[in-house]
């Protein structure tokens, strides 16, 4: 099997961490790991910021402007009401 | 790639009836014998002046409410009731014989077309979005549309003339009723989009002042407005004035059939023409706008029969064109519960522009001759050309924020990591691979469990398009999963996970930025 691009393994980087990708592809990906400084890099920079977003507070994204705000709260409350 | 999708394909089955009452509303068999007809039943200029009156009454001021009736009612609804108001028309042109029932009939014509202008391209549009998730295919659907309109318009104009030949003048207005009847069974066989009732209703009042400030507000819609008029303007002035050029120059009387094939044949093939993607790269706009001042400066200058026509169909080309991809920047821009109103309003614009035109120019034309008067069209075409400089090589905006839950076509949404970062795919080493490569962020100077990070992350999740907002709000900030997520918003997996990607590329993006910024500083 061809070897993964780096331009390539960027566009998988959340179905990757989704766990989304199938076996064949995940083996792939994670030889491709092993020997890309650069890839490794991208990835771990995705986890930060996935980290980041679970810092964040309804408080902290309530301040977006209020139309935004209220389809947020109705989305939110959307599941719950079921 | 996506003709060959099977929602292209159940886009095109869908849109089947549309054509096909676009087709038989087009057909209107009594247009090339109208001004013969009316000067049979008593017309004088000055009564055939009266009508242009009553005609621009009514449509300004029916176009907006009846854009307002299709958001809150339906918009098919109101294409069938435009339907009726056609068939009275032409029963009653038909059946008339004095100015004054006439002029009922042309009022109805009026309401005719303030019913359908604004409502036809928004039904066309909420349907590419609801059978594709984007706007992508609006171009090409909308090209489509103008085609069938222009095959529609010179085919009645070939068959009126000949039905007045062997029939009368009356039989053209009433064959045209059993088609327009046809056009109303399409419209019933047509599946409505849904989009328009997705979002709560609003009070009249609130969901009017809504549609006039989209329209009237300043912002980046302003430009697209203003072309969409202009470029309205110039294509009314030819269908209007374009034939005083030939009076003028005396052409002869066979001339003037090409002539009018050619201008309405031009609607057609500039759909087409305005549905090809690489029409809004900048060479194709630079040439776009060269190629419509100098038409307008050569109507003005040359008294050359043949140039002048084939400069009138091209310009009428170029217009017709140049407003398929404005038409899409203009409906990504505007909520679907407010998308016919808007577009109505514009129409209103248009009207509210073209009758001082129209007036100035006639009295130009009158005193100085036509060629004079077509300097008024080189100063149209300048600022035209301007403004299809600034809006058409933008990118169109994703789709509005009060807009429904749909996400922003991928094709707009910069790559999570650019073109540039990478080495050539031809590389002989290492094709594809990094030229760029990020780095992690751990090293020193990088602290990144601080707060001013997290102030970047809640910065960028703020100012990203909220198509892209929302996904990552439940997904990462309120931790939820991927199918309670899909569910919540309406959102197929590949659909789900590609917003979600954008999104984290895009708090990805930003701190990338400050990080190296705060890095130069510190080296400082």
């Amino acid at each position: 099997m061809e070897d993964l691009r780096c331009i390539e393994f960027v566009d998988l980087v959340t179905a990757y961490l989704d766990g989304e990708v199938d076996d064949d592809q995940h083996r792939r990906i994670d030889e491709h790991l092993e020997g890309c400084q650069g890839c490794r890099a991208a990835l771990g920079q995705f986890q930060t910021v996935i980290r980041l977003a679970g810092r964040l507070t309804g408080a902290d994204i309530a301040d977006i402007d209020p139309l935004v705000r209220d389809r947020l709260m109705a989305t939110l409350r959307a599941p719950r009401r079921r | 790639m996506t003709s060959t999708r099977p929602e292209a394909q159940l886009l095109r089955r869908r849109l089947v009836p549309l054509y096909a009452a676009v087709f038989l509303l087009n057909l209107a068999l009594w247009v090339p014998i109208e001004k013969l007809f009316m000067t049979t039943i008593g017309f004088s200029p000055a009564s055939v002046g009266l009508m242009a009156a009553v005609y621009a009454v009514i449509v300004p001021v029916l176009e907006v409410p009846s854009g307002v009736l299709a958001d809150r009612w339906s918009r098919r609804g109101v294409l069938i009731l435009a339907s009726i108001a056609a068939i009275l028309s032409v029963l009653i042109g038909g059946l008339s014989q004095s100015v004054a029932v006439y002029m009922v009939s042309a009022g109805f014509l009026g309401v005719f077309f303030a019913l359908q202008s604004g409502t036809l391209e928004s039904v066309v549009y909420d349907t590419v979005l609801e059978e594709t998730g984007v706007s992508d295919a609006f171009e090409k659907t909308m090209g489509r549309v103008r085609l069938v309109e222009s095959v529609a318009l010179v085919a009645s104009a070939l068959a009126g003339g000949a039905i007045a030949a062997v029939a009368s003048l009356r039989a053209t207005y009433y064959l045209t009723a059993p088609l327009l009847a046809g056009s109303c069974l399409a419209l019933i066989r047509f599946r409505e989009p849904r989009l328009h009732k997705a979002e709560e209703r609003e009070l009249l009042r609130r969901q009017l002042r809504k549609t006039y400030r989209t329209i009237l507000a300043p912002g980046r819609l302003r430009a697209v407005v203003a072309l969409t008029v202009v470029g309205s303007v110039l294509m009314q002035g030819m269908l209007e004035f374009g034939p005083l050029w030939l009076v003028a120059l005396a052409v002869p009387a066979f001339l003037y059939g090409p002539h009018w094939a050619g201008l309405t044949a031009a609607l057609g093939l500039g759909g087409l023409l305005g549905a090809q993607a690489w029409i809004t790269r900048r060479w194709a706009v630079g040439l776009l706008a060269v190629t419509l001042i100098a038409s307008c400066v050569v109507l003005a200058l040359s008294h050359q029969a043949l140039l002048v026509v084939g400069v009138q169909v091209s310009l009428t080309l170029l217009v017709v064109a140049v407003s398929i991809p404005v038409l899409r920047r203009l409906h990504d821009a505007v909520p679907s519960s407010i998308r016919a109103g808007v577009a109505s309003g514009v129409g209103t614009l248009t009207w509210l522009t073209f009758v001082p035109f129209a007036l100035v120019f006639g009295a130009v034309s009158e005193r100085a001759g036509v060629d004079r008067a077509g300097w008024l069209l080189v100063a149209i075409g300048v600022v035209a050309a301007l403004l299809i400089v600034v809006v058409l090589p933008r990118a169109p905006a994703p789709p509005a924020e009060a807009g429904p839950l749909i996400p922003t076509p991928g094709a707009e949404v910069e790559p999570v990591f650019s073109a540039d970062r990478f080495l050539p795919p031809d590389d002989p080493q290492w094709p594809s691979h990094w030229a760029n490569p990020p780095v992690a962020w751990d090293g020193p100077g990088f602290g990144i469990d601080d707060p001013e990070a997290l102030e970047q992350a809640r910065a960028a999740i703020a100012e990203m398009p909220p198509a892209l907002r929302q996904v990552i709000v439940l997904r990462d900030v309120e931790g939820r999963a991927p199918s309670e997520t899909r569910r919540a918003l309406d959102l197929r997996p590949d659909e789900e996970q590609a917003l979600l990607h954008q999104a984290r590329g895009f708090v990805r993006a930003r701190l990338e930025r400050h990080l190296e910024g705060k890095a130069s500083r510190l080296e400082r």
